[in-house]
């Protein structure tokens, strides 16, 4: 599986578990929509920390880098550059 | 997409399906609406209908209305008008706290009787610090300050507040202090805000003059409904459509805020009628004599109620304000008494003061330590946000006290804020430690969770006081009062 169906699969579950069926496209806001709150982004940031290595701590951290799935990917890009290769 | 955008009208899409009814109406759903709502004629309705939904408010917001109008019909000149309403807004808005900087200055021999003097002397105060911070985060990106800047304006902060409230110090020393303390703070999360955004990119005047569009209230809050200029740039409406939808959205929440005005009055006078004394009173009370134990729940429960209310109205009149402005903002209060977990339900009862929480003292925190221990990160951070972070917020807010009380008798009145503080943390780290878990029943998921969530925040709300000259003790023996103790 790549980096982004493991990342909508992911969210996917975050959404289902708030009753969100609506659709998830890749430019889809997540976290200035609402959609996510920062319970789901600490979620998403265990699930990157353990996944990908990345670590958070060294960066400023801004929670709209969550705000879709493009943003995540081009998170994960920047501070995983290893992670294109799973 | 270009300001001028907002002048092209865009077409009128389709009907959405038909949905439940509700009390107020889905304006900003009804696609013939939004393309109204982009006319002249549409403009001044919307215009006038905010107007009559604001007509009530002492003083009605005519700067504010006045702005509505002006970004309504001049969509190019938006910022430019939301920058000059942002400086009426902070010099009226008495976040500045002038009246203690002159109370303590005149206590030093300086009587200075035009306010002017101590806005003016606040604003450059505030204008100082922020240009300070943002120069050493731009040169000095490496330093403690460049790299922690939010972390070194709470320490500068608490050391201005210390020398400012310590009797032993020279008066003109305290004065001085007053001077640079008192508007801190009132603009101290706007502050750190603006500082956070200072380390991800430049940061514009016209952000920050949209950010400051949150004081167009009578209500000013020193927590930002916006957070911060980058926030306020990515949240604007970019094209006429999402502008008309912001606004309907603004007018329905000042619709709302109608309905719970009138419940509010409702409860209030049900309270009245009953001789069912504040939950203040009934504290007090108890201390010195017999109070019946059905009219303490009363009490509490009905003070629980109004906070609720007053909360939600005072959210969604900065909400509906800023959404008129065409902010794209979430609301601040949404459905609590629909929240299944106690974390839940602090994120929908008071959304930004929990995301000022989250963002400067629960991500920090549970980003660098605990790594290896999940459950201790959680708790950990959770601690860091709704009790220190919670505290923090609450006595640097109301300097008041320590102008008054001196910082002793301010820090030790803190007490039962400190101890709500600490409940309501060990209440959320539980939550979020449990989770949502898969209940059995229909009664248990539907029912029992929202009971235990709304009895948990409502027996707590014992100790949400505010007050300094009330003990830890008499709220103790309100609450065993509460069960015939």
């Amino acid at each position: 599986m790549n980096v982004r169906n493991e990342l909508r699969e992911h969210l996917q579950r975050l959404l289902a578990q708030k009753g969100d069926q609506e659709p998830l496209g890749d430019a889809d806001s997540l976290v200035l929509s609402g959609r996510l709150d920062s319970v789901d982004i600490l979620h998403t940031v265990v699930f990157l920390e353990s996944n990908y290595g990345i670590d958070f701590a060294d960066k400023t951290f801004d929670q709209e880098d969550f705000d879709s799935i493009d943003r995540i990917l081009a998170l994960i890009e920047l501070r995983a550059p290893a992670a294109g290769t799973r | 997409m270009s300001l001028t955008a907002l002048t092209t009208p865009l077409h009128i899409g389709t009907m959405p399906t038909r949905r439940k009814p509700t009390i107020i109406p889905r304006l900003d759903e009804n696609p013939k609406l939004v393309a109204q709502a982009q006319t002249t004629e549409g403009k001044l309705v919307v215009i006038a209908m905010a107007v009559c939904l604001l007509i009530w408010r002492k003083p009605m917001p005519i700067v504010f209305l006045v702005a509505v109008a002006l970004v309504s019909f001049l969509p190019a000149y938006r910022r430019m008008v939301l920058a000059a309403a942002s400086l009426y807004w902070i010099l009226t808005s008495g976040l500045l706290n002038q009246a203690i900087i002159r109370q303590m200055a005149a206590a030093a021999g300086i009587p200075v009787s035009y306010p002017a003097v101590w806005i003016l002397s606040g604003l450059a105060c505030v204008s100082l610090v922020f240009g300070l911070g943002g120069l050493s985060i731009r040169t000095q990106a490496d330093s403690f300050i460049g790299r922690r800047p939010v972390l070194c304006l709470g320490i500068f902060f608490c050391l201005a507040l210390g020398i400012a409230g310590t009797s032993a110090v020279p008066a003109g020393v305290r004065a001085a202090s007053w001077i640079l303390a008192a508007p801190l703070s009132g603009f101290f999360w706007m502050l750190a805000y603006a500082l956070r955004d200072c380390q991800r990119k430049s940061v514009s005047a016209h952000g920050i003059g949209s950010m400051l569009a949150t004081l167009w209230t009578g209500t000013s809050s020193p927590t930002p409904m916006l957070k911060g200029p980058l926030h306020a740039l990515k949240v604007e409406a970019v094209d006429a459509r999402e502008f008309a939808v912001a606004q309907l959205k603004g007018i329905k929440l000042l619709m709302w805020i109608i309905v719970l005005a009138v419940i509010s009055i409702a409860v209030r006078s049900v309270l009245s009628k009953g001789d069912i004394p504040t939950l203040e009173d009934a504290i007090d009370r108890n201390l010195t004599g017999s109070i019946p134990v059905w009219l303490c729940w009363e009490s509490l429960t009905g003070s629980f109620i109004l906070v609720v209310l007053q909360i939600t109205i005072y959210g969604h009149t900065i909400i509906g304000g800023l959404r008129l402005l065409g902010f794209k903002v979430l609301r601040n209060t949404y459905a609590p008494f629909r929240a299944r977990t106690i974390a839940e339900f602090w994120n929908r009862f008071y959304f930004y003061f929990k995301e000022l929480l989250v963002d400067h003292f629960y991500y920090p925190v549970y980003l660098r330590y605990f790594k290896r221990s999940p459950r201790l990160r959680i708790v950990f951070a959770t601690f860091a946000a709704a009790c220190f972070g919670n505290a923090f917020y609450h006595f640097g807010r109301d300097v008041n006290y320590i102008a008054q009380l001196g910082l002793w008798r301010a820090l030790t009145g803190f007490q039962v804020y400190l101890f709500y503080a600490f409940l309501l943390a060990t209440g959320i780290s539980i939550s979020q430690l449990r989770g949502k878990r898969r209940q059995a029943s229909w009664f248990r998921t539907e029912v029992l969770s929202r009971v235990t969530v709304v009895l948990f925040f409502c027996l707590v709300h014992i100790f949400d006081d505010e007050r300094r000259t009330v003990s830890l003790g008499a709220h103790f023996a309100f609450l065993f009062r509460l069960f015939g103790l």
